[in-house]
């Protein structure tokens, strides 16, 4: 028969207390749904395999029907487990010893408070906050506006820049108009000094 | 059930393995709790809490204390098993009081049999285990022949034989779906009428223990 599952961990219901209807009654929808559902716990159960979150009712029922297998012998545990339960309580004392010898000093740690100041704690790094929120907008209306400190770029000299050569060759008379290896000469010698004074600037040195 | 201290050379290497671990080496309670876990579970634990999982945290709790205070025990002849279930009762109480869930049913399971049974005063360990599993099941089977014969049927055929349920459906002769519902209805049932049993001697008993766990 194929049956809606019921809702994981919906609201309680009343079968628990409510009374056990008689062997012969017709089961409602409701109750079918429980039924199968526990039906399920059961083989999980029996398997070593119980779900880790349960209804309480569930898990009340689940816990009588765990008595009743254990009762008859047959819950035991599992040797796996048994010897992993047995490392750790051996281990246990080392661990402790190694968690006293760290000391409070971690910054995991946190200080024991009293039952008042644990209540108020949130309530203190709340205000602190907000405190220190409204004097850093308080400061930022208040401040008066003041010059910039931070000193304007200083221009790059025009010898450095690229630009025309009219200044160093300056005008060009007809008869000196097919001289232009001399010109040549200046311009490249100024533009060579410019790059000289690049470069001892750049590395610090005198400009 | 595992094995338990019944011979007289079984006691002497016990008693041997306890005094190396109260001078200082603790690897020698190994083989003793090897020896013991298996019955404390089973037997002492696991029948009170009815839940796997806290079971395993009450044992693995009650071993690292047993460790922890290996020097405090003193041999007086007999097993080291009544002070190990000792410690577990101790526990069981403990979870009781931190849950503070209500479990009338299994709080008094737990009261009453440590009550009418004093670990201290018992002799064997072997001895022990089996007599309190002996209780436990006396004190199921009265309750469960209360319960209607069709309804002891599916809690004996599928919690105590664990057979299938299609297996069980088919012993009973009806479907499935309906021997799902036979054996909610006796759990149901099984529950009620052991938790009116054991309510009535349950503030009693639990008064007792409390005044136990007081004292020691």
């Amino acid at each position: 028969m194929a049956l809606p599952r019921p809702p994981r961990g919906s609201t309680r219901s009343d079968f628990l207390e409510d009374d056990v209807p008689d062997v012969a009654a017709d089961p409602s929808d409701s109750e079918r749904l429980h039924a199968i559902s526990f039906g399920d716990l059961i083989d999980k159960a029996i398997a070593g395999r119980t779900p880790p979150a349960l209804s309480s009712d569930e898990r009340a029922l689940l816990e009588v029907a765990t008595v009743l297998r254990a009762a008859a012998g047959e819950v035991e545990l599992e040797g796996v487990r048994q010897d992993q339960l047995i490392e750790e309580a051996l281990d246990a004392p080392s661990r402790a010893a190694a968690d006293e010898r760290r000391g409070p000093s971690s910054v995991l740690d946190v200080p024991e408070l009293g039952a008042r100041r644990r209540r108020a704690l949130p309530w203190l790094i709340t205000g602190a906050t907000s405190a220190m929120a409204a004097a850093a907008m308080a400061a930022l209306w208040l401040r008066v506006p003041h010059e910039r400190l931070v000193a304007a770029p200083t221009p790059t000299p025009a010898r450095w820049s690229s630009r025309p050569a009219d200044e160093v060759v300056g005008e060009i008379r007809r008869d000196a108009s097919g001289d232009a290896a001399a010109r040549l000469d200046s311009i490249y010698a100024d533009r060579l000094e410019g790059y000289r004074e690049v470069t001892l600037f750049q590395r610090g040195g005198p400009r | 059930m595992a094995a338990l201290a019944t011979t007289a050379l079984e006691m002497d290497e016990e008693e041997r393995l306890v005094a190396e671990a109260q001078r200082g080496n603790l690897d020698a309670m190994r083989p003793i709790l090897e020896r013991y876990a298996g019955p404390l579970y089973s037997t002492v634990i696991l029948p009170r809490l009815g839940d796997a999982g806290s079971a395993e945290e009450v044992l693995r709790d009650t071993l690292a204390t047993a460790v922890e205070k290996i020097r405090r025990f003193t041999w007086q002849g007999k097993s080291i098993y009544p002070w190990l279930r000792q410690i577990a009762i101790n526990k069981i109480f403990d979870l009781y009081r931190q849950t503070k869930r209500s479990r009338r049913m299994l709080s008094a399971l737990s009261y009453e049999v440590d009550t009418e049974s004093d670990a201290r005063d018992a002799a064997d360990a072997q001895l022990m285990a089996v007599q309190e599993r002996a209780h436990h099941r006396a004190r199921i089977d009265e309750t469960l022949a209360k319960v209607p014969a069709r309804y002891r049927a599916a809690i004996e055929l599928r919690l105590i034989q664990e057979l299938p349920r299609d297996e069980c459906a088919r012993r009973l002769e009806v479907a499935v779906a309906t021997f799902d519902v036979l054996l909610f209805r006796a759990v149901r049932s099984f529950r009620k009428l052991f938790g009116e049993r054991e309510g009535t001697a349950d503030a009693a008993s639990a008064e007792r223990a409390s005044q136990r766990q007081e004292k020691d």
